[in-house]
């Protein structure tokens, strides 16, 4: 099977290299495979979720010390922190569990777009418990500059304030005005996605504005292993040869006992998670729930499952994407803005990109549809941003 | 009378001689000449010559396959791999050459540098244009005023090109047409290069406003418009410069200068940034 599959991959590859066109429409339809649904009890180990309490913070003591240090350093020149993070890298729990070092600290998450002044002042007022009218940021700026209490306010994805198109940064740079302004009565705790990072930085020199930055490093593949086998506590774990295999690890299966042979599985199972999750905890839990093939009483079957290959998307696709990764997630008239698309296009494009998994829905609070690029596919879509629209982001 | 017919039989007993020896001699000569043609037109080396035409044919078909795919998958390097391609095919065009001559005539070093000298001056006189454009294309190989890829202006034709070749050059207009032009004529020429080797290349978009714009508005609008393009390289500036017109009608002419991330997409974003920008300014109604 595996020698079949790596001559196939030869073609293939030789197709690809000769620019010969694969006549893969007139193959026969796979049949597709059958899932085991996998017992609920076992699924909730792996839900994505952000933790609440610094006692179940793990690996994450460097970034806690930069946040008590930060807040600190407020203490005396008054500077606003960023915390910059990549999906699914924790970025969410570190905020969070730092709370023992403000314990009065107000969390404003933005999980929707701010789109106006109105909203981010009634959000604004919100968190600050004002019950108070305010027509613009200047008069609530007025009101806090006069008042003699001090907060701490931590906002999440900021990236939430801007859209890209013409008037669409408005917001950021006032609110940004906003900050600089009441940064005195107000600790400002701010995280943005990495990638937005990167374009609002080129574009707008966000990162002037904030002289403390924190970017959150990759957690060590032995910690990541050590997560995975905790979800994996009180289960048997099992791990199955995958379906692609070298040539060396297979006759080294063969020569194996049943002992060396479910140690040689459980390494390369770990190695590939490690490649494919790249210190991202997010990535790891989802890579081992989509590996975990069945559970059988208190035993659990893990076979290290293949990542999609994306060659085949377009240029529109991969404008989408970026579109999407930018904001960190969009709806189709948001689409429609930002790419001066029209709302067919977006909407059979946004299709496309569902079927293929490469994004995923969530809906919002007022119960509107937004997509997300699926944590799955983020690293190759980084990629595909480097190597074809030369983007120079790491 | 006895003596006259001596002299007769004499002369013409040598001229039968003399006649037998041209005979022989011609025969000799003949069969010189036969066996050296068939040392030089022999069927090996008629076979050599075609396999060798026929694997040089093969070899660049196969180099002009492996280049686009290596274009096609890392577009990223895609002006460093197409920099590669004219060099290699000179290359494999010398090595079939080499290897013609030295199949069919196996020369001395003194022959080579006779037929050098020969040829050159043969050449210098019968074939003064074609030789002037593979000088040409060398220099161009060897001084890159411009690369494969590139996006060039030369002669009133500007556009993408395609190929450098040892006669000609090969350029992609805009409106898609292709245009050879000779080597030799380029070299004589002033050329234009938008991008130099790089993937992106900077483009200036013009856009006409009434005179009596405010251009802090303008210029907002028209900043934003460039950096929300998706074909923007977000790692170069965006410059906006503005000028009064006073020739027919008084207008203000705004200049945006940008880099596109690839030089393909130089319509694009131009068309892009004008599009945009056009409908801003009518909500904002500066047309009015």
């Amino acid at each position: 099977m595996a020698v079949l599959d790596k001559l196939q991959n030869s073609i293939s590859f030789l197709y690809k290299l000769f620019d010969i066109d694969e006549k893969k429409e007139v193959s026969i339809i796979e049949e597709a495979e059958e899932k085991i649904q996998l017992p609920d009890e076992y699924l909730e180990r792996f839900t994505l979720y952000p933790i609440q309490n610094k006692d179940f913070l793990k690996n994450r003591d460097e970034e806690l010390k930069s946040l008590e240090l930060a807040y600190e350093n407020w203490k005396i020149i008054n500077s606003p922190l960023l915390v910059v993070d990549d999906p699914g890298e924790g970025g969410t729990s570190l905020l969070h569990a730092s709370t023992y070092i403000y314990p009065t600290a107000k969390i404003l998450e933005t999980n929707q777009a701010i789109d106006s002044y109105k909203k981010l002042i009634g959000l604004l007022c919100n968190v600050l418990s004002i019950k108070k009218d305010f027509k613009s940021l200047k008069d609530l700026e007025k009101y806090i500059n006069t008042s003699d209490e001090n907060h701490v306010i931590i906002l999440e994805n900021i990236e939430r304030l801007f859209i890209r198109r013409i008037r669409g940064f408005d917001l950021l740079e006032d609110f940004l005005l906003f900050l600089h302004a009441t940064k005195t009565k107000i600790y400002w705790i701010i995280s943005i996605n990495k990638y937005s990072f990167y374009y609002l930085n080129r574009v707008k020199y966000f990162s002037s504005h904030f002289p403390s930055i924190i970017h959150l490093k990759p957690i060590l593949d032995k910690q990541l292993q050590a997560e995975i086998l905790d979800r994996n506590q009180g289960y048997q774990m099992v791990f199955l040869k995958p379906n692609n295999i070298s040539k060396k690890i297979e006759k080294q299966l063969k020569k194996a006992t049943k002992e060396e042979r479910q140690v040689l599985l459980e390494n390369l199972f770990f190695k590939k998670m490690f490649s494919f999750a790249k210190g991202n905890i997010s990535k790891a839990i989802l890579y081992a729930r989509n590996s975990a093939y069945n559970v059988k009483d208190k035993t659990v079957f893990i076979k290290p499952i293949k990542i999609k290959v994306l060659d085949d998307l377009s240029l529109n696709d991969l404008f989408i994407l970026e579109a999407i990764f930018q904001h960190r997630s969009l709806s189709i008239k948001e689409l429609n803005i930002v790419l001066r698309n029209s709302d067919r296009q977006s909407r059979l494009s946004i299709e496309k990109l569902l079927e293929k998994q490469l994004i995923r829905p969530t809906s919002t609070i007022n119960k509107r549809i937004e997509y997300r690029v699926n944590l799955m596919y983020l690293d190759i879509l980084k990629e595909l941003l480097r190597e074809r629209l030369n983007r120079n982001f790491r | 009378m006895k003596r006259i017919l001596n002299i007769i039989f004499f002369l013409a007993a040598i001229s039968n001689f003399a006649q037998e020896k041209t005979v022989k001699d011609v025969k000799n000569n003949v069969e010189n000449t036969i066996s050296t043609a068939t040392e030089v037109i022999s069927i090996t080396k008629i076979l050599t010559i075609v396999v060798v035409i026929i694997l040089t044919w093969g070899l660049m078909k196969l180099l002009d396959w492996f280049f686009k795919n290596l274009v096609k998958n890392f577009n990223r390097h895609r002006l460093k791999i197409l920099r590669l391609q004219p060099i290699i095919k000179i290359l494999v065009w010398t090595l079939a050459i080499y290897t013609l001559i030295i199949t069919l005539f196996n020369p001395s070093a003194e022959a080579i540098y006779a037929l050098m000298g020969s040829s050159a001056l043969a050449l210098g006189f019968a074939l003064q244009d074609i030789v002037k454009n593979i000088f040409g294309g060398l220099l161009i190989i060897l001084d890159r005023p411009f690369q494969i890829g590139d996006r060039i202006n030369i002669k009133g034709n500007y556009g993408e090109v395609v190929n450098i070749g040892l006669r000609n050059t090969i350029v992609n207009t805009l409106d898609d047409n292709t245009v050879t032009i000779p080597n030799s004529a380029i070299i004589s020429d002033s050329i234009s290069n938008a991008n130099s080797g790089a993937l992106d290349c900077m483009v200036v978009v013009n856009l006409w406003l009434p005179i009596n714009v405010d251009v802090t508005q303008i210029r907002k609008i028209v900043e934003e418009a460039a950096i929300t393009s998706r074909y923007l390289n977000i790692d170069k500036p965006v410059t906006i410069l503005f000028f009064d017109h006073f020739d027919d009608h008084a207008a203000t002419k705004v200049v945006v200068k940008a880099y596109v991330l690839d030089a393909r997409y130089e319509k694009l974003f131009e068309g892009d940034v004008t599009e945009a920008s056009k409908k801003a300014f009518i909500e904002a109604g500066i047309y009015n």
